[in-house]
């Protein structure tokens, strides 16, 4: 479990002090992947840092189930596990000898048979002995996951885990995720990838130095947008638009070509209310359906509110 | 301090240093040539002079020649011995950094379980281990053939495997030795280019070689004008307790310094 109080950091910087994360508070469950989406710059990897023990923060308090952050430091070392946003592998070293490393590192007790597994899970048995300089990005970011798991961490931190892979790396990583979230590790998953976000994610924290918005995805996109419902209808008058506000409970309405958009909390109650209100218009209703606003929509939404609001 | 995370590190150290065949070579040939200096040296400019003299001495005849002027020759071996392990420790160490500041790869090795003290320890160990074994190798070949040469222990040179000599070997050298890590860390933790740490760390050897040659020079000066003793054993002793606590100030100083967030931003 991961716990978070305003955790703050300044960088000093020759134009005065630059605030990398302003007053970070957020909570993730234990077993759960938590999506940290931001824009490039916004502090991710800041946090990262921070959770894991690399950068002290200036104010604020954390800790990683249980252990606090400055006090605990070793304990939460050996506990969490990193992929970096640079794979930060040995180029000279072999790939078993790069995770038998780290494997030694962590006090892993039979790091060569951990190594092997990671190596066979990961797809990467047989170049086991080759050098790591000679492999492909989507091989070293492999390895890189690999290493980053390889001491069976309770929380990872995964920065951009599938940055720049081609389709069947990234499917194998995010299997490989799914995986560990199936043997009950949390994960914090810095990304840029709002499909995968939504693919793997059970809640999202949007994050531009501060926390704009953290809830479930679909939780996130009720709360921008509502419930939108639309009605295509055979033919659509403007003044129904208007008219239609006189149901309480629509709270949005819109027209475009025949269709008509309207915004309720309650679907399942209140669309057959609509439809007799739109049958005794004379409309004729051919379909009805609800309109699933994209993580991408959400995410641009906040990031630019948020932009505004600064 | 973790034994098995300090022997990880200098297991990681001797990989990114000894890469290929040509560095491995570098670190084993330094001592070697100089040794076969030494060796030529005194086979070809000195042997036949300093057996002739032994034979002259076993016949109770007395020479005009002061001893000491021999000895001279004996200790300038000895500082040779002594500086030696510093030439090898250089390429080891600077090698080290460098290749984790090229591969990014500090970030994942800080947030290991991973101390400072175990993260300095095994790059100076690193370091200092092949170079002090190979010079030690070195000396003990040299002692081997000058015995050979019947020109070893209790000779007009001095005590080749004496107190003084195994003092200056095996404690005084691979202490130098530590500082000079230490210092090629401090300038490699600086610097973004290797040549350019390179070029520094070995200037910094010419420089503790040049400290130490004045202070035999100091000496030697106090031993003619005031015939004091020549670089002797409690000379040694006090060189050796110095540069103990000057290592370990240094390395006190470096775990100080080289916090993690520091290590994590300076050696990017």
């Amino acid at each position: 479990m991961i716990e978070i109080q305003n955790l703050t950091k300044h960088f000093s910087t020759r134009n005065g002090e630059l605030v990398a994360v302003d007053n970070l508070s957020l909570s993730v469950a234990p077993g759960q992947i938590f999506g940290f989406l931001g824009p490039n710059g916004a502090g991710k990897t800041t946090t990262v840092r921070m959770l894991t023990c690399l950068l002290r923060p200036t104010s604020g308090t954390a800790s990683i189930n249980g252990f606090a952050l400055g006090q605990d430091d070793q304990e939460i070392r050996a506990r969490v596990g990193l992929l970096t946003e640079t794979p930060g592998l040995y180029d000279t070293m072999s790939a078993e000898k790069n995770l038998t490393l780290f494997g030694r590192l962590y006090g892993v007790k039979d790091a060569a048979r951990q190594a092997h597994r990671f190596l066979h899970m990961m797809e990467l048995w047989e170049r086991r002995d080759d050098p790591v300089g000679a492999f492909s990005k989507g091989m070293r970011q492999k390895l890189a996951i690999a290493r980053a798991a390889l001491h069976d961490p309770d929380v990872l931190f995964l920065d951009e885990p599938t940055s720049g892979l081609d389709p069947d790396v990234a499917k194998l990583v995010r299997d490989f995720i799914l995986e560990l979230k199936s043997e009950g590790r949390t994960i914090f998953l810095c990304t840029h990838n709002l499909d995968e976000a939504e693919r793997l994610c059970d809640t999202i924290g949007i994050f531009k130095h501060r926390l704009i918005a953290t809830d479930t995805p679909k939780n996130l996109r009720q709360q921008l947008f509502g419930r939108e419902q639309v009605f295509s209808l055979r033919w659509l008058q403007s003044e129904w638009v208007t008219a239609i506000y006189e149901l309480p409970f629509v709270s949005q309405a819109r027209a475009a070509a025949n269709k008509l958009y309207l915004c309720v909390d309650n679907p399942e109650e209140q669309n057959p209310a609509i439809v007799r209100q739109l049958v005794e218009w004379g409309a004729e209703i051919q379909f009805i359906n609800e309109v699933k606003h994209s993580l991408e929509e959400i995410y641009l939404q906040l990031v630019n509110e948020a932009g505004e609001k600064n | 301090m973790n034994l098995q995370r300090i022997f990880a590190v200098i297991d990681k150290e001797w990989t990114q240093a000894f890469k290929g065949w040509p560095a491995k070579i570098t670190a084993a040939l330094t001592p070697l040539a100089v040794l076969l200096g030494l060796l030529f040296q005194t086979q070809v400019c000195q042997l036949k002079v300093v057996k002739d003299i032994i034979a002259i001495k076993a016949q109770g005849i007395s020479l005009y020649s002061n001893p000491d002027d021999w000895h001279r020759t004996g200790d300038f071996y000895l500082i040779v011995f002594m500086i030696l392990p510093l030439f090898s420790v250089v390429k080891i160490a600077s090698a080290g950094i460098l290749s984790d500041k090229a591969s990014r790869s500090l970030e994942p090795l800080l947030a290991t379980p991973l101390t400072g003290g175990e993260l300095f320890a095994g790059k100076i160990l690193a370091a200092i281990t092949p170079a002090v074994i190979c010079s030690w190798v070195s000396y003990l070949v040299f002692v081997r053939t000058m015995a050979h040469w019947g020109i070893g222990a209790t000779t007009i040179f001095g005590n080749f495997s004496g107190a003084i000599w195994i003092l200056s070997v095996f404690i005084v050298a691979p202490f130098l030795a530590g500082f000079q890590v230490i210092v090629t860390l401090l300038i490699c933790s600086q610097t973004g280019s290797e040549k350019l740490a390179e070029n520094l760390s070995t200037s910094m050897v010419g420089l503790i070689s040049v400290v130490i040659l004045g202070a035999i020079i100091h000496v030697a000066y106090n031993f003619y004008m005031y015939e004091k003793p020549f670089a002797g054993a409690a000379w040694l002793l006090k060189v050796a307790a110095g540069l103990v606590l000057l290592v370990l100030f240094s390395l006190f100083l470096c775990v100080q310094r080289f916090q993690r967030e520091t290590i994590l931003f300076k050696w990017k």
